[in-house]
């Protein structure tokens, strides 16, 4: 019998033995695969359909998935020189770099990378062997907003002037007025779609220091709003 | 009568096979001497304990109704022409080693040559010497990195992509590595030698043969491979990958950038590819960011050597002075736009680039940054502003306002 494996953002396959990758069928619509040094050439072989890239790991890396609040915190508990991969965000208000130097000996990193303090994303850089991604400043002590956010006035009252990071989509409220995000916004760093109304659009775009996406102005909705 | 006891300075020695010769690198000296098996035998044979009678016992083991006096003869010379070279000493009972004359051999299959340019970046580099060893048509293979001569005795190494022995002479196509390209077809006629090793800094590394491409697959074979296809990528890093799963890759179509090794990058060629924007040979110790990557002088501090980068996105650089540029880089490839903040700093970026594919932008230190999609409406209110990518006007504004600092 043969598997098909098909949407799913991260397969990791690291574990999967040479025969059992042998038996798959077709790998689609998957967004990053993982895979060993031992089974990387037998997935090679494997047919596929729209997979964006593959990482390979090697047996003396550590492998980290999702949003990383990369501190202290995070690095006391790695042993000392160790190979870091991670695919997802990684997220710095500011470490020890001397923890750091004794901790990881060498980084890789699938996603960004968000910065506030610049000596430690100098020492990260240093031992940056594999970027795919960007390297971007953002506020100290940011909120941060992961996945999709409906920003409501109630969701804009919340962050009393507080600088935002953003990674995921932002639908904008049509009750919001490009002066509320103005003054409920001191700075974002953003990289993800927003949608709403273009003036409420051009409004997120002047408080944003840094951003990578694309926007969606919603028309019907700002005529609705507009009627109401 | 002097008794010598030859000593090899094997501490400065780096032996690789070639083919049945091996090639001696004198880290000393810093040149390469070509050797047969039997002087590679005598070579090793002088460790400072045997005379040269001695090693002429342990050669002529290997040859049948050899007479003894001739092999002594033979290692004799050999030896002279060793220490002539400074591969040896002869120590000796007594301090005649005046007497040893040495001789100079002048029609030397090894061929060394200096590298200008960046067509074979990083395998090699300016500054560079590739060693050349002359081949024959038989010793050829895709994937070789041949010297070549061209028309006006210029001098050009580039890799084989394809050898044609239905013509006489056969004729061989090369191409540089880091276009897409290839060079016109020349004869074989033309070709200096096969590069065996490459002498960088001082310090040489030798060029592996490449492994046999396998020979045509049965029909009833092709059926039970599966081949996988890539497409719409910005990077295709194959650099961990095998020339036999190099091989295997049904089809590659609308990628940016693909990354081989240089024990790979011979498979590349067989490949069916389309809209592949540029291949690269990088060994696996260059870093390699996508994405529109912001490096910051606060890493000086931190790093152990400068770095070897191929960026293929955006890179910037903004934050640097060029002093800080000449240090932190060693060799920098960027496959997009550049950006730094002086006209030094741009000057200084020239000086260490191997390629800017897209130019370099000189733009404020501190500025907004939005790439991709953007709009500009009347409510701006941070500038400068960096924009990268496609930068609409609401219809609130009209028109982008004199003055303000937009970078596009």
């Amino acid at each position: 019998m043969q598997t098909i494996i098909r949407d799913v953002p991260i397969l990791d396959l690291r574990e999967v033995s040479i025969d059992a990758i042998s038996m798959l069928k077709l790998v689609e619509n998957v967004k990053t695969v993982v895979v060993s040094t031992e089974n990387v050439e037998a997935f090679m072989k494997v047919p596929r359909v729209n997979q964006r890239s593959h990482i390979i790991v090697h047996p003396d890396e550590s492998l980290f998935i999702g949003q990383i609040e990369f501190n202290d915190s995070f690095l006391s508990k790695l042993p000392e020189n160790t190979k870091v991969v991670i695919l997802g965000h990684l997220l710095m208000d500011g470490f020890s770099t001397s923890l750091f130097n004794e901790r990881v000996q060498g980084l890789r990193v699938y996603g960004q990378i968000f910065y506030a303090d610049k000596r430690s994303a100098g020492a990260l850089l240093a031992r940056l062997e594999r970027l795919q991604g960007q390297l971007l400043r953002m506020q100290p002590n940011a909120v941060r907003w992961i996945g999709e956010i409906n920003l409501t006035p109630s969701k804009l009252g919340s962050l009393a002037g507080q600088p935002v990071i953003g990674i995921g989509p932002i639908n904008i409220d049509p009750g919001l007025t490009p002066e509320d995000i103005k003054s409920g916004i001191s700075s974002m760093v953003h990289i993800g779609e927003i949608s709403g109304p273009e003036e409420s659009i051009c409004a997120l775009f002047s408080v944003c220091d840094r951003r990578l996406g694309t926007y969606v102005v919603k028309a019907e909705v700002a005529e609705r709003a507009a009627v109401a | 009568m002097t008794t010598y006891y030859p000593l090899c300075a094997f501490e400065n020695l780096q032996v690789e096979e070639a083919g049945v010769e091996v090639i001696v690198f004198d880290s000393k000296t810093k040149t390469f001497h070509l050797l047969n098996t039997t002087a590679h035998s005598i070579l090793k044979a002088c460790n400072g304990q045997n005379t040269i009678t001695d090693i002429a016992a342990i050669i002529s083991n290997g040859f049948e109704a050899e007479d003894f006096d001739s092999v002594v003869a033979d290692v004799t010379e050999t030896i002279k022409s060793f220490e002539s070279k400074g591969l040896l000493w002869l120590g000796a009972d007594e301090a005649q080693l005046s007497s040893i004359e040495a001789d100079h051999p002048s029609d030397s299959p090894l061929t060394a040559i200096a590298v200008e340019g960046s067509s074979m970046f990083p395998v090699l580099i300016s500054g560079d010497k590739v060693l050349a060893k002359r081949s024959s048509l038989e010793d050829l293979k895709i994937g070789d990195i041949v010297v070549l001569s061209d028309q006006s005795h210029n001098h050009v190494a580039h890799r084989i992509i394809s050898i044609d022995t239905s013509s006489t002479p056969a004729q061989i196509t090369t191409k540089g590595d880091v276009y897409y390209a290839a060079d016109a077809p020349v004869g074989i006629d033309r070709v200096v030698g096969k590069v065996v090793a490459v002498q960088r800094e001082g310090e040489p590394r030798w060029i592996k043969d490449h492994e046999s491409s396998p020979g045509p697959r049965h029909s009833s074979e092709e059926k039970q491979i599966r081949k996988p296809s890539y497409k719409g990528l910005q990077v295709l890093d194959l650099r961990e990958v095998s020339v036999e799963s190099i091989q295997n890759i049904e089809s590659v179509d609308g990628v940016g950038v693909v990354l081989l090794s240089p024990e790979n990058a011979h498979a590349w060629s067989s490949v069916p590819a389309t809209n592949v924007k540029t291949t690269y040979t990088a060994p696996k110790e260059y870093r390699v960011y996508t994405g529109q990557p912001e490096i910051l002088p606060e890493m000086l501090e931190f790093l152990a050597a400068p770095l070897r980068l191929i960026v293929c996105g955006q890179l910037f650089l903004t934050g640097f002075d060029s002093q800080q540029i000449l240090e932190s880089f060693k060799e920098l490839i960027v496959i997009g736009q550049l950006y730094v903040s002086s006209a030094e700093a741009k000057s200084a970026v020239e000086s260490i680039a191997n390629i800017i594919d897209g130019g370099i932008s000189i733009v404020p230190d501190e500025h907004v940054r939005w790439l991709g999609e953007s709009i500009l409406g009347p409510e701006i209110q941070k500038a400068p502003i960096v924009a990268v990518g496609k930068l609409a006007v609401a219809a609130g504004l009209g028109e982008i306002p004199q003055g303000l600092a937009l970078f596009r």
